[in-house]
């Protein structure tokens, strides 16, 4: 469809060096953020799921990407607390 | 109610990150006098009292580095540099000062009043001037992505304007609860694992069963299983995936690459304009959760207390206690459907008589108030939020009419 109709965007694709995981955490207020709620999330879990990562040892968003991922397949593990009741 | 509200089945929203208005689609005005953009001649002082003028000279990357404040205290600097400070009105001309505040360089904070040339933002500006863009899309507090992001959700940020936020078993529901308590169907759809989920680590702590991951949103698309409403965050890191391949982060964060974020827009629209049956049911709206410290020429309007309040020691701007009764910075905001005319601008503040205000409350407002209808408890903000779903029209656009994007 996207090719035979008129009004077609071409969408420009970013440039090779966007990629930078190695970007200091401290450049980004949002991910530290992010590091910081997932460690105290983190503390709530069965100490088998616990990462046993020290999050002050995250210096890049490379980093940062694998903490949270670690965490948060924790949390689909653990399958959460509660469930959200259908209505009667 | 339209047929265009008659055919409407789904709502997603796709929430980015950190830029203004103004930076994104500041230079629409040419192109549409209707659009509140700039005119070219907005300035702020720099910190040597020389004019910093906006030039279209923003760049996708390398730019905005250091991440420009965008915390509380920051942020009422940006409003209120050479004013005694609220309740009158802002100056809107501290967002100069506020930059050359983390890196002492004047050069670099001029920076800040950069935007960019229609041209170079051809996703964003194509949707802007195909559908509904808002020139009255306000962030919900003068403060960072986190309390923000909370008003989409909750309708509120339970008193928050940090990003210190935990918001699980408050007195209010999160959109999702409401809707799947009532026998619908909702999700928040994050990129991956190594991205997640932002701004509801409780809810995906205690619910992770309204979560879905970006691959199950394409594949929800294309098979028409998308639920009635649909939250989508972007990539937020840098990162590899399961394959080695490099993902680079799509929220157009900064320093994060905005050229990639536009790749991510185009993909999240071209999954439901390819779906028939979904284009024709659907609305998308892509909104930015806060204007992340860049410079955008519109006052913030004041708005209904919401309730609550924070302290100076909360706000961090000695004396200020704020009550949530004013609006944070302006943000992109466009809504799509083939139910909405072409070149639609919905007026804002530059329009008293016919200008509505739009914010981040409105998000829940009009999910509730369309698949709900009369719902409480809200809160005050919600409760008096516009709503968007009454945009769309009778009349639906031939396919030929709307575009596709080529990714």
């Amino acid at each position: 469809m996207a090719d035979t109709i008129a009004n077609f965007i071409p969408v420009p694709k970013p440039s090779p060096d966007a990629y930078r995981p190695e970007r200091p955490l401290e450049r980004n207020a949002l991910v530290q953020a992010q590091v910081k709620h997932f460690h105290a999330v983190e503390k709530d879990l069965p100490a088998e799921l616990q990462s046993g990562i020290d999050v002050t040892s995250i210096k890049t968003e490379g980093e940062a990407s694998k903490y949270i991922r670690r965490v948060t397949e924790a949390i689909h593990k653990h399958g959460g607390a509660g469930k959200v009741q259908r209505a009667r | 109610m339209t047929l265009g509200q008659q055919n409407l089945k789904h709502i997603v929203v796709l929430m980015m990150e950190n830029r203004s208005f103004d930076h994104m689609l500041g230079s629409l005005k040419a192109a549409d006098p209707r659009i509140n953009a700039l005119t070219g001649t907005e300035s702020n002082p720099d910190t040597t009292n020389e004019p910093a003028k906006v030039m279209p000279l923003a760049a996708f990357q390398s730019q905005l580095d250091p991440d420009p404040d965008h915390h509380f205290p920051a942020v009422h600097k940006q409003l209120y540099y050479g004013t005694s400070g609220p309740p009158g009105p802002p100056s809107m001309n501290g967002f100069v000062q506020s930059y050359y505040d983390q890196e002492k360089n004047v050069s670099h904070s001029r920076k800040i009043m950069y935007y960019f040339p229609e041209s170079k933002l051809p996703v964003l500006t194509t949707l802007a001037r195909n559908y509904a863009v808002f020139n009255g899309w306000f962030s919900s507090i003068p403060g960072p992505t986190l309390c923000n992001r909370a008003f989409a959700h909750y309708g509120t940020s339970f008193g928050q304007v940090s990003m210190d936020v935990f918001y699980y078993n408050k007195q209010y529901l999160s959109i999702y609860e409401r809707l799947v308590n009532a026998g619908h169907s909702a999700k928040v759809y994050y990129f991956d694992m190594a991205s997640s989920s932002l701004e509801v680590v409780n809810l995906l702590k205690n619910q992770p069963q309204l979560f879905g991951s970006y691959d199950q949103f394409l594949q929800d698309c294309k098979s028409g299983a998308l639920p009635q409403y649909s939250f989508v965050e972007p990539n937020y890191t840098d990162h590899a995936a399961d394959s080695g391949a490099e993902q680079i982060a799509s929220d157009q964060h900064p320093d994060h690459d905005v050229q990639q974020g536009e790749v991510f827009i185009a993909t999240v629209y071209n999954a439901i304009r390819k779906n028939p049956d979904l284009w024709k049911s659907t609305a998308l709206l892509v909104v930015y959760d806060e204007h992340g410290g860049i410079y955008d020429h519109v006052h913030p309007p004041a708005c209904l207390p919401d309730g609550f309040s924070a302290t100076p020691d909360q706000t961090g701007v000695p004396g200020l206690t704020f009550s949530f009764d004013r609006l944070g910075i302006r943000v992109p905001a466009i809504l799509i459907s083939p139910w909405i005319a072409k070149g639609t601008v919905v007026a804002g503040p530059e329009d008293p008589a016919n200008g509505r205000t739009f914010e981040h409350a409105s998000i829940p407002a009009t999910a509730t108030s369309f698949f709900l209808g009369d719902y409480s408890p809200r809160s005050p903000r919600e409760e008096k939020a516009e709503t968007f779903h009454n945009l769309l029209s009778d009349v639906m656009r031939a396919e030929a009419d709307c575009p596709v994007f080529g990714v």
